[in-house]
């Protein structure tokens, strides 16, 4: 890797969240890539810290919202409050204006909070009482939920599943790290004193140079190949759209920059497949995020990869 | 509309009108006519403007008026009908609006051609044809393409060129199989014979003079297992001369016995017999040309005639080119009863009496006296072309042996004929044709206009005796690509024009018994000419080779060419690639072995020039060879 | 095969050139004949060729339902080894469907095209395989030739729900009455009031407290825990109207397929509203659950559904919340227990 800062991230996170590279990488190419981070797993495999080690390696402001079933759209975004002093409406922006937003367990929430947090995620601006309010740059939303066969949650509905770049898994950590996850110290106290390896503008400056990288005319092809095959496979109901298309194409230049290169190579849309297509699917039988990767990996293999 | 359609129907109107105008036959007034085909079809091509519907319509009328007058003045409505086309077309190039249009175009294009067919039959038709076919089947695919909406979507060129290739080997396929009449029911020939001399019941002296420059081919010959040498195909006799012309007196002509297809003038054993098959060009007489003495004639008519000369006339003037086999056994005495009329004289010759005493008086018997006649006349006068004409009240035979001296076949023959009747030895005069050039290209004999000729036949011991005291002149061969050209021309009258139900039965017996291939060489005489077919064999192979190349540069860039040859080069190493494979596929593949960090470098340049911005430098092509040598020589392990 | 106008000119100037052929015997005008043969029967054998070894699939992007035109994608594939298919016109092979007509350019030798066509389903149901009609008039147009191919699609045809489920025409309610149509989640704004101490905070709507100059709350309908079900009462006696001669009545089909729709749309409405929906019919059920997901796991059984003789499933009870019955006509409705808001929507009405 070329890429000196990246290169101390990547360090910097690998360090705190042990043995879970893939997912610490994956979450680097979203923020590249401008995209959003849905996270699925379980409570406690380190999703949280995930995002707020993220938030803190690089000199971001960070808000935590966790999400409940009486959480109310303006409780994220901000209010409009009446100044008896001035006599006149003020704003007073919600958590949603940070540079990294860790929304916890979204499927908690109630459809309505759920949209609107979505909405002002994907347009980057939020409108209260007629009037506009640019969210930070950069800006990311850093989502979990519980896995789908969890009681009592409301699952993102798939227009909303569609704003999300990646769909990452995290896993239980495999034994060696678990131990040591054990073992050291818990809670976030650690992360506060934490210094940021990156400041604000160098991760502005590397998401310009990601949307420079090149993707050449055959990975284009290749790419919108898997995306229309998703749309013909027999067990799949809806396919990906075209939104879906640009986060992919997004995520490949991402990964691409990421891997130190000014280039997207036809193994970037091979990786990415997976992550950025499985929940952008309906199948037709079942709904187990992991039968979705299934079927994309499937397809995957089954697209000439251009030489 | 693109352009390329409006272009395809200008050039097939534009080819159907010239396939008229070549024939020879239009009132030069179309000519101008036809004209109109270029500021039509510029004027559309350049604006897709039409003429108002008014003018269209008045010069429609104008055009049928004409027309009606045309076939009045001309009584030949054909030839009318030819003209109206010509009219109709360049109507038509100010007035192409929708898509059906098109298609009439083609139509009276097509018409035009059957009408050029009926007019010509030249090599020329042949060529125009060709390019008639390329430009329908481009057109009607075009067409097609256009009123189906997938024009623009598909490449043209790969159909175009597929179709075109199959549609001429099938119309040769249809050509070959449908039935053929040898006969014409109704209607008259429009086909312009060619002008010759001497072959007529009646001859003007000096005729010959006027055609011995001509090239004009007459006919081909195909001669069996004989060489053709300087041989006299014999046609017409002449045996009253009254001064100034030659009159051929038997008037009658006996009807020839025909058996199967042949018509037996005399009996004979196919052993003594030479075949001869001419191609006779349509030229205006009904006498035909062979050796003599013939024995027997194979050809596709209906009733052949004969006269007491053996000369062998056809019902009619051929109107088309006609092909028959003469059977002829050269070198057998032919008798003859002396006649009176053999032995004729026009008045006022008692200076040629003197001389023909003179030239014989050392000549023991009749043989031996002719002899000496042909000898003085070879010998004594010169050959000539340009012969000034006689002096007034001095005949030509009178000028040409006391006074000038020079003189051509004619005027030799008919001096030896005159000299031999002065000695009572009955003589006449042959017309024909001597020699002709042999193309190798073929091995056939082409004889020409050029080669007319007249000679001398004497009634000696009961025996017609031929003499010819012309003294052979020597003329320039032809350059060797005006006898390919012939060549071709040759197999154009031969397989095409000339094509007969006799040769389809020849192909479909060769077909249905492979075997009898022999008895088909022989029929079908088609020669293998190996120099020939090279150069198009070499032409095709070029361009086959170029496109082949071009298609994989094509689908293929350099560094794509690299890496397919990576993955085999690391197949044959033992390597299990997955196809295709892909940069990862192959590092991890190679991973651990010694192969790996060439590798590893070899897939970053490939990616770098495939999917990257760095454009393949000559450096870079040196090494990927280098390190393609390097993965093939390696050691797997350390 | 059938020669088009164009074709049957050509084939009447042949024969008449045919005819000239005979008369003269001129072997060129035999070339011109032989061409124009050659013309016809490359015509005939392209477009058999043309149309051999193609299979058609039929995939659908999105949920289809009937009525509703939809842009299906329809793969047209070349399954020859060496020879390209060229200019296909796709139609429509079976009354099921109507579809705008598409056409391939050129399909290159084991390739697929795709085309777009927008189809129309005209019924719900589940089409295991659609005709087309692959139509071809290559290479000159002079004959058209048409097959039919069966493209392999295994598309689910989902009722057509109604838009305006608003305005619907209302049965007589068995419950309580409420009207369903106004029926919230529990987020929905059901008034205002003013603020009393203990209330949420969060809940103060400072639009109508700068108004009135006194704070005022948000109350919201409370309706957390009610359930949905559904009950589309598919009997064939409910969809009977008296007439026929002897006495008895005559099933409406029409009446049927209305009443289908409306429990597909009274579904997707109270799923949009955010609750728990389950769908019962006689053989059929759907258990409960939430979100656009479940919509579809009710529309595929809506999709296949069909007139049974009689009630075999559950029976809703007061304890699973709202009961929706969805039936054919006043006639012969399925008597329910009484429930909760229980609501009696019939089809003939719409």
């Amino acid at each position: 890797m070329t890429n000196q800062p990246l290169k101390q991230l990547q360090a910097r996170l690998t360090s705190i969240i042990r043995g879970k590279e893939e997912a610490v990488k994956m979450a680097t190419v979203t923020f590249l890539g401008q995209g959003n981070l849905l996270i699925e797993d379980v409570p406690g495999v380190g999703k949280t810290t995930l995002a707020y080690a993220l938030a803190k390696s690089i000199d971001c402001s960070f808000q935590r919202i966790q999400f409940t079933s009486d959480l109310l759209p303006s409780d994220i975004i901000g209010v409009s409050v009446f100044n008896q002093e001035v006599r006149e409406f003020e704003f007073r922006p919600g958590p949603l204006f940070a540079n990294i937003v860790l929304a916890d367990e979204i499927n908690r929430t109630n459809p309505k909070t759920q949209s609107a947090l979505l909405e002002a995620m994907n347009e980057r601006r939020v409108t209260v009482e007629r009037r506009t309010y640019r969210l930070p740059e950069p800006f990311m939303v850093i989502a979990t939920q519980n896995p789908m066969e969890y009681q009592g949650t409301f699952p993102l509905p798939e227009s909303q599943l569609d704003r999300f770049m990646m769909h990452i898994r995290l896993g239980y950590p495999a034994p060696q790290y678990e131990r040591q996850a054990v073992l050291e110290q818990s809670g976030f106290d650690f992360l506060d004193r934490l210094e940021p390896v990156l400041t604000r503008q160098d991760m502005l400056r590397m998401q310009a140079e990601t949307e420079a990288v090149l993707t050449e005319e055959s990975i284009v092809d290749y790419l919108l190949a898997i995306v229309g095959e998703t749309r013909r496979h027999e067990m799949i109901r809806l396919g990906v759209s075209t939104r879906g298309a640009q986060f992919f194409l997004r995520a490949v230049k991402a990964l691409a920059y990421h891997e130190g290169r000014d280039y997207a190579v036809p193994d970037d849309v091979k990786d990415l497949a997976p992550l950025v297509l499985g929940h952008r699917i309906i199948l037709k039988t079942r709904k187990y995020i992991s039968d979705a990767v299934g079927v994309i990996s499937e397809i995957v293999d089954k697209i000439p990869v251009p030489v | 509309m693109p352009q390329i359609y409006k272009l395809l129907t200008g050039l097939l109107a534009f080819t159907g009108t010239v396939s008229l105008l070549l024939s020879g036959e239009m009132n030069p007034a179309f000519s101008v006519v036809g004209m109109g085909l270029f500021p039509g079809y510029y004027q559309f091509l350049r604006s897709g403007l039409t003429a108002p519907k008014w003018t269209v319509s008045l010069l429609s009328f104008l055009t049928l008026i004409v027309f009606g007058f045309d076939a009045l003045v001309s009584r030949d409505l054909f030839l009318a009908v030819a003209h109206l086309t010509i009219a109709f077309q360049v109507i038509k190039a100010f007035d192409l609006r929708d898509p059906w249009d098109h298609l009439q175009v083609y139509f009276v294009s097509l018409l035009q051609l059957v009408i050029a067919s009926e007019l010509m039959s030249s090599l020329v038709f042949g060529g125009v044809f060709i390019v008639f076919i390329v430009l329908l089947v481009a057109a009607m695919v075009l067409s097609h393409f256009l009123t189906e909406g997938g024009y623009g979507m598909v490449k043209m060129v790969r159909p175009v060129t597929v179709i075109t290739v199959v549609t001429i080997c099938t119309t040769a396929l249809f050509f070959v199989l449908l039935p053929r009449t040898p006969y014409r029911f109704v209607g008259k020939s429009h086909f312009r014979s060619i002008r010759t001399a001497g072959f007529s019941e009646r001859v003007e002296f000096g005729s010959f003079g006027t055609v011995k420059l001509d090239p004009t081919v007459i006919m081909r010959i195909e001669m069996e297992g004989r060489r053709a040498g300087m041989d006299y195909w014999r046609g017409l006799t002449m045996d009253f001369f009254d001064g100034t012309t030659w009159r051929h007196s038997e008037r009658d002509r006996i009807p020839v016995s025909r058996k199967d297809d042949t018509f037996v003038i005399i009996p004979f054993r196919q052993e003594d017999v030479v075949a001869q098959k001419i191609f006779l060009e349509p030229i205006d007489s009904d006498v035909i040309f062979c050796l003599a003495p013939v024995k027997a004639i194979k050809a596709e008519s209906f009733r052949l005639f004969v006269d007491r000369e053996r000369a062998v006339f056809l019902p009619g003037k051929a109107s088309r080119k006609t092909v028959y086999t003469a059977y002829s056994s050269p070198g057998e005495k032919v008798p003859g009863i002396a006649e009176q009329r053999y032995l004729q004289l026009p008045g006022g010759i008692q200076k040629i009496r003197d001389l023909a005493g003179r030239i014989a008086s050392g000549g023991s018997d009749d043989r031996g006296r002719a002899s000496l006649i042909e000898e003085y006349l070879k010998k004594n006068y010169v050959y000539s072309l340009t012969v000034r004409r006689p002096p007034a009240r001095v005949g030509p035979i009178e000028d040409f042996l006391f006074t000038s001296r020079r003189g051509y076949c004619e005027h030799y023959a008919t001096s030896m004929v005159l000299l031999l009747r002065a000695l009572g030895i009955p003589a006449r005069i042959v017309n024909g044709f001597h020699g002709g050039e042999t193309n190798e290209f073929g091995n056939y004999l082409i004889v020409r206009q050029s080669d007319a000729h007249s000679w001398v036949e004497a009634l000696i011991g009961g025996y017609w005796v031929r003499f010819d005291p012309t003294p052979s002149a020597q003329a320039a061969g032809p350059s060797v690509s005006a006898l390919l050209l012939d060549s071709i021309t040759m197999a154009w009258s031969r397989y095409v024009v000339g094509f007969s139900a006799e040769d389809q039965r020849k192909i479909l017996r060769s077909v249905a018994l492979p075997v009898a291939l022999p008895s088909l060489r022989e029929g079908m005489r088609l020669k293998w000419n190996p120099y020939f077919f090279l150069p198009l064999l070499i032409f095709i192979l070029v361009v086959l080779f170029i496109r082949v190349r071009r298609r994989r540069a094509e689908r293929y860039g350099f560094a794509t060419v690299q890496f397919l040859k990576l993955v085999k080069v690391l197949r044959s190493r033992g390597f299990n690639m997955p196809s295709p494979a892909t940069g990862r596929d192959i590092r991890e593949r190679v991973a651990g072995s010694a192969l790996a960090g060439t590798v590893h470098e070899f897939i970053r340049l490939y990616e770098e020039n495939r999917f990257g911005s760095r454009e393949v430098t000559p450096q870079d092509r040196k090494r990927y060879a280098a390190m393609l040598r390097q993965i093939r020589t390696l050691p797997l392990h350390y | 095969m059938k020669a088009t106008g164009e074709g049957k000119r050509f084939i009447l100037a042949a024969c008449l050139i045919g005819l000239a052929a005979l008369n003269t015997g001129n072997n060129l005008i035999y070339l011109i004949l032989s061409l124009m043969l050659a013309f016809i029967v490359i015509s005939l054998a392209l477009l058999r060729l043309n149309l051999a070894g193609l299979a058609l699939r039929l995939s659908v992007p999105h949920p289809v339902f009937a009525g509703e035109a939809s842009l299906v994608s329809l793969s047209v594939i070349n399954s020859r080894e060496r020879l390209p298919a060229y200019s296909l016109r796709l139609a429509p092979g079976d009354a099921a469907f109507s579809a705008e007509p598409a056409y391939c350019g050129v399909i290159e030798p084991l390739s697929v095209s795709e085309v777009h066509p927008r189809v129309v389903f005209q019924r719900r149901g589940y089409f295991r395989e659609t005709a087309f009609v692959i139509d071809s008039g290559f290479p000159f147009l002079l004959f058209r030739r048409k097959i039919t191919a069966a493209a392999p699609s295994g598309i689910l045809v989902y009722p057509a729900l109604l838009e305006d489920i608003e305005r619907l025409p209302e049965g007589s309610a068995a419950g309580d009455g409420r009207d369903f149509r106004f029926m919230g989640r529990g987020d929905e704004l059901h008034s205002l009031r003013e603020y009393r101490y203990g209330d949420d905070l969060r809940r103060i709507h400072w639009k109508a407290s700068a108004k009135t100059r006194n704070l005022m709350v948000r109350e919201y309908a409370e309706h957390q825990s009610a359930r949905v079900s559904v009950v589309l009462d598919n009997r064939t006696d409910a969809y009977g109207v008296d007439g026929g001669g002897d006495g008895s009545p005559i099933i409406q089909d029409e009446t049927f397929e209305k009443a289908v729709s409306l429990a597909g749309s009274v579904a997707r409405h109270f799923l949009d509203a955010g609750f728990p929906v389950r769908l019962l019919s006689c053989r059929k059920t759907v258990p409960f659950g939430s979100g656009a997901e479940h919509l579809f796991t009710i529309l595929d059984v809506l999709a296949v559904v069909r007139k049974e003789d009689a009630w075999e499933g559950p029976e809703p009870s007061g304890r699973d919340g709202i009961s929706i019955l969805v039936t054919g006509s006043r006639r012969n409705a399925l008597s329910l227990p009484a429930g909760q808001g229980d609501t009696v929507l019939y089809a003939a009405d719409i």
